[in-house]
């Protein structure tokens, strides 16, 4: 590409919705950035998520996250100029079985003694939340918190904002080395030349392991294939985001339910090419599943199904460091769960990178705490290339 | 949220094998048709010429062969638009004889019966899953089946895909109207089914495509009003023109449609002149009385199955567009993948007649066969010169946008207009919150040539139809307002179910006890001994 830029004040490796959101917070704050991909913005996991604002009281470290992105959704919008879909409908984890009925009961008080609102509500009161639950819904776990948002449209929105104010996107240019000089990041090779520069954001999701590598640092991700599917549109059902009968679903602006789960398959991924995303006939499980739940809906048409690759850590917990080694380099993954999470990642690793600390808490999630770690850990917990999470 | 669940792998049977365990699970129970121990199944796709010749052939050679159609359609898959552009104006039912006669009137079909070919009818193929990149753990390849409201998996060896060619669509106003319609959906309704519901068509395109129609609808007793070309002369076989004319069917060349008319179902279509450069000649509009408007512009290959199963596609101008790579005529990427038929291209020669659908579907399976070691050696396969008529897309759509404008629904499904696409304008339903987004320029020189992308963004194909109404619209509009050559705009992906089917249908009958039990809830169990 003949307009990348010989040198910048940060470069941003990745440019799904966490990346993008760091890149346009760091333009925002006066740097000028640039954001590489292997391929295009948001063509891989943010593009192809389920759209959740992740809530995970079983994991406190992350809660002040999850608090600010909730706040920043609010005014998203506004912010980007672009719409998002957001909409702050709540959660709604639904049992249909009494094994998972006594679950959310044990969850429950652990959640709100994380400091995550939630409480149990009835067959009734779940069933007035999401008309189309079935009669054998036994019961669920509610918070009014927490939302769903477009993931196409979000990191599309972020992707135009950040280059409205003055942001270079660098598609199809993958970043090929990082250059160290006096322990310090110098310079990132691409396939299109170099850009001089002293930091370095990762967010290569499931590359990061290979972009860790290129500075000696040690990011343990293991990528891994899931699938997903919607239904044709359908009036507005309900406005949750909802988790019930192994899913993860919510009906999108237009009216489509999107649903996912089940066995995926862990994966290698190479730094530049893009990697394959086969569905399996794991999507007629999945049909069953949204049928069961929402019996009525039985006989809906379901209209596509897709597969993404998401990189997930080895505590399924967010990593959000600046770890000194080389100076300027900060990185973060998500662990397959942060688009919704992105604005404030994004906030966070700006702050990390202008002012060496975040004013969101992000503490405990350093790569520090792997410290110990086997090399082999993948292979050692069957999550290696081929192996499934069942 | 699942903390508990076991995690251990149980049982001397699963724990020896070296396939992953949910896949195990998955393919045993899902396997209905245990592979042959002596004879290699070959399954092919498609009754048309090219399949039927491909399932004789190999009930011939000693091949296991099954042939799936998913004719007789239903009803309610008539009106996803599948595999042809039907319209909206279908019968409220088919009639109880429909089976019959649908299996009449294919005289091959009826010889794959009496040679011993496993037929079944009425049975969609809507995915088909193997053994690749990230996915390495699928013990073969399997068919996704649908018929009666019921799925299945069914293995395959071999595959012969002969899944035809769909209707090319280009819009113009009015055409949402009850009574427009494709070409081969025309012939479907007209032919198999008896139920077109028109006794007045005018036929868009001169091809042999729409001469074809023409004379097939004539044998019907259905009255063609005209034939419309924007040409200077006819494009097809000069026989069937002779035909046609000598039969009084009015040929209007230089003409394009302006509108089809009629408040509920089409009852005109107004004509508009058009001079060499295709741009509409002031104060010559006429209108026609018609109750059916077909689409003959031309036909686009159904690339979705070998789409799905991994098959290099490539770009042909001379072939219809894209279709599966394919070596000695009828090999894809996949070695135990052949193609036949219109899906390997279609053009002016495969819209005459079907000799070459027949000898490629024989083809394949010779070459299967000698891949099996069953015939000492294929016959030379043929490799012919299809001619596809690339003008006629290219000039009908100028014709079209010279007259009709950019404010023309291009996308029925999700209501988007042809301006909409090129200026990647967010959906209606947003209403007005959204900034410019700069239209297609505003986005990465590559990113704008993305159908998926722009797919994303104006969701154009993203409808019941699945594109087939818009896709090769949509690519002709994003290659004139980027300047990239057609081949340059990468199409969107296809995804299975490549017919929309009822989750009730898609429903797992033959689901395992242990898909049931393990199913894991997003990434949970996380495994207890993993160091924290």
């Amino acid at each position: 590409m003949s307009d990348l830029p010989r040198s910048a004040d940060v470069v941003v490796i990745g440019a799904g919705v966490l990346g993008l959101a760091a890149g346009y917070f760091l333009r925002k704050d006066g740097a000028s950035v640039v954001v590489l991909d292997k391929g295009m913005a948001g063509w891989e996991a943010s593009g192809r998520a389920t759209g959740f604002l992740s809530l995970r009281g079983e994991q406190p470290l992350e809660v002040p996250l999850a608090a600010a992105a909730e706040r920043l959704w609010a005014t998203l919008d506004d912010e980007l100029g672009t719409l998002t879909e957001w909409r702050p409908g709540g959660r709604l984890w639904v049992a249909i079985e009494p094994e998972s009925w006594a679950e959310l009961a044990q969850t429950c008080p652990l959640w709100r003694q994380a400091g995550v609102a939630v409480e149990l509500v009835d067959a009734a009161a779940a069933r007035k939340i999401a008309p189309c639950l079935g009669e054998n819904t036994i019961g669920g776990m509610h918070t009014a918190r927490g939302g769903h948002a477009n993931p196409q449209r979000t990191t599309q929105a972020f992707a135009w904002a950040f280059q409205r104010i003055g942001g270079i996107l660098a598609e199809f240019t993958p970043a090929t080395d990082i250059a160290i000089a006096g322990g310090r990041i110098a310079a990132v090779q691409t396939v299109s030349g170099a850009i001089a520069t002293s930091a370095v954001v990762a967010c290569a999701g499931p590359q990061l392991g290979h972009i860790g590598r290129m500075v000696g640092v040690e990011i343990p991700v293991a990528p891994v294939r899931l699938e997903a599917m919607v239904t044709v549109p359908l009036p507005p059902l309900f406005e949750v985001a909802m988790v019930g009968n192994g899913l993860s679903l919510r009906q999108t602006r237009r009216g489509n339910i999107h649903f996912n789960g089940g066995p995926h398959e862990w994966i290698d991924v190479s730094l530049c090419a893009e990697p394959a995303k086969p569905n399996t006939p794991i999507i007629r499980n999945m049909t069953r599943r949204l049928a069961e739940l929402f019996p009525s809906l039985a006989g809906v048409n379901a209209l596509r199904s897709w597969a993404g690759v998401i990189e997930v850590t080895p505590d399924a917990t967010v990593i959000l460091d600046r770890p000194g080694a080389p100076e300027g380099f900060v990185v973060c993954s998500a662990s397959g769960h942060g688009f919704g999470l992105a604005p404030a990642i994004g906030q966070a690793l700006a702050d990390l990178v202008v002012r060496g600390r975040s004013s969101i808490a992000i503490d405990g999630l350093g790569l520090d705490r792997f410290v110990g770690l086997p090399r082999d850990w993948r292979a050692a917990r069957s999550w290696h290339a081929g192996s499934y999470n069942t | 949220m699942r903390s508990t669940a076991a995690t251990e792998v149980t049982g001397g049977a699963i724990a020896d094998c070296s396939l992953p365990a949910a896949f195990f699970w998955y393919v045993r129970a899902a396997r209905r048709v245990e592979p042959p121990v002596t004879a290699p199944a070959v399954v092919v796709i498609g009754a048309g010429a090219a399949g039927c010749a491909a399932a004789l052939e190999a009930a011939r050679l000693g091949l296991a062969v099954t042939l799936i159609d998913e004719h007789p359609q239903s009803v309610a898959a008539l009106g996803l638009d599948a595999p042809y552009f039907y319209g909206a104006r279908l019968p409220a039912s088919l009639s109880a004889t429909m089976v019959e006669r649908v299996l009449a009137a294919n005289e091959p079909l009826v010889a794959c019966f009496e040679a011993g070919v496993e037929v079944r009818t009425g049975t969609c193929v809507w995915g088909v899953f193997g053994p690749r990149e990230n996915c390495i753990s699928l013990d073969g390849f399997q068919l996704a089946l649908a018929e009666g409201g019921r799925s299945e998996m069914l293995h395959a060896d071999h595959l012969v895909f002969a899944t035809g060619a769909r209707d090319l669509v280009l819009s113009f106003p009015g055409w949402e109207l009850p009574g427009v319609l494709g070409a081969n959906g025309a012939a479907a309704l007209a032919g198999r089914y008896q139920a077109l519901g028109g006794e007045r068509v005018m036929v868009l395109g001169s091809g042999n495509l729409g001469l074809g129609l023409a004379r097939l609808l004539r044998s019907e007793g259905i009255e063609v009003v005209a034939v419309v070309e924007p040409g200077p002369r006819p494009r097809g076989d000069a026989n069937l023109v002779a035909d046609l004319t000598g039969a009084g069917v009015p040929i209007f060349v230089q003409h394009t449609i302006e509108r089809a008319l009629g408040e509920t179902e089409v009852r005109a279509a107004r004509l508009v002149a058009v001079d060499g450069k295709l741009q509409p000649v002031p104060n010559c509009v006429r209108e026609i009385l018609c109750d059916t408007i077909v689409m003959a512009y031309g036909t686009v290959p159904n690339v979705e199955l070998p789409a799905l199963a991994g098959c290099t596609l490539s770009y042909s101008a001379t072939r219809g567009g894209w279709v599966p790579a394919v070596e000695g005529g009828t090999c894809t990427s996949l070695p135990f993948i052949h193609v036949a038929g219109d899906l390997v291209g279609t053009g002016e020669v495969t819209h005459r007649d079907t000799a070459v659908a027949v000898r490629q579907g024989q083809d394949a399976v010779r070459a299967i066969a000698t891949a099996c070691g069953l015939v000492a050696s294929a016959v030379p396969a043929l490799n012919p010169e299809l001619a596809a008529d690339t003008g006629a897309a290219a000039d009908w759509l100028r014709s079209l946008l010279a007259v009709g404008g950019l404010d023309v629904t291009l996308c029925q499904c999700e209501e988007v207009t042809r301006r909409e696409l090129v200026g990647v304008q967010p959906p209606r339903y947003l209403g007005s919150g959204s900034a410019a987004t700069g239209g297609i320029d505003g986005l990465g020189s590559r990113a704008r040539t993305s159908q998926d992308l722009l797919k994303r963004l104006t969701r154009v194909g993203m409808g019941h139809c699945q594109g087939k109404r818009c896709r090769d619209h949509g690519a002709l509009l994003i290659a004139g307002a980027t300047g990239c050559p057609l081949e340059e705009v990468r199409p969107g992906s296809y995804r299975a179910p490549v017919r929309p089917l009822p989750l009730a249908t898609l429903w797992p009958h033959d689901e395992s006890e242990e898909m049931r039990k393990r199913w894991p809830i997003w990434l949970h169990p996380l495994d207890e001994r993993a160091p924290r």
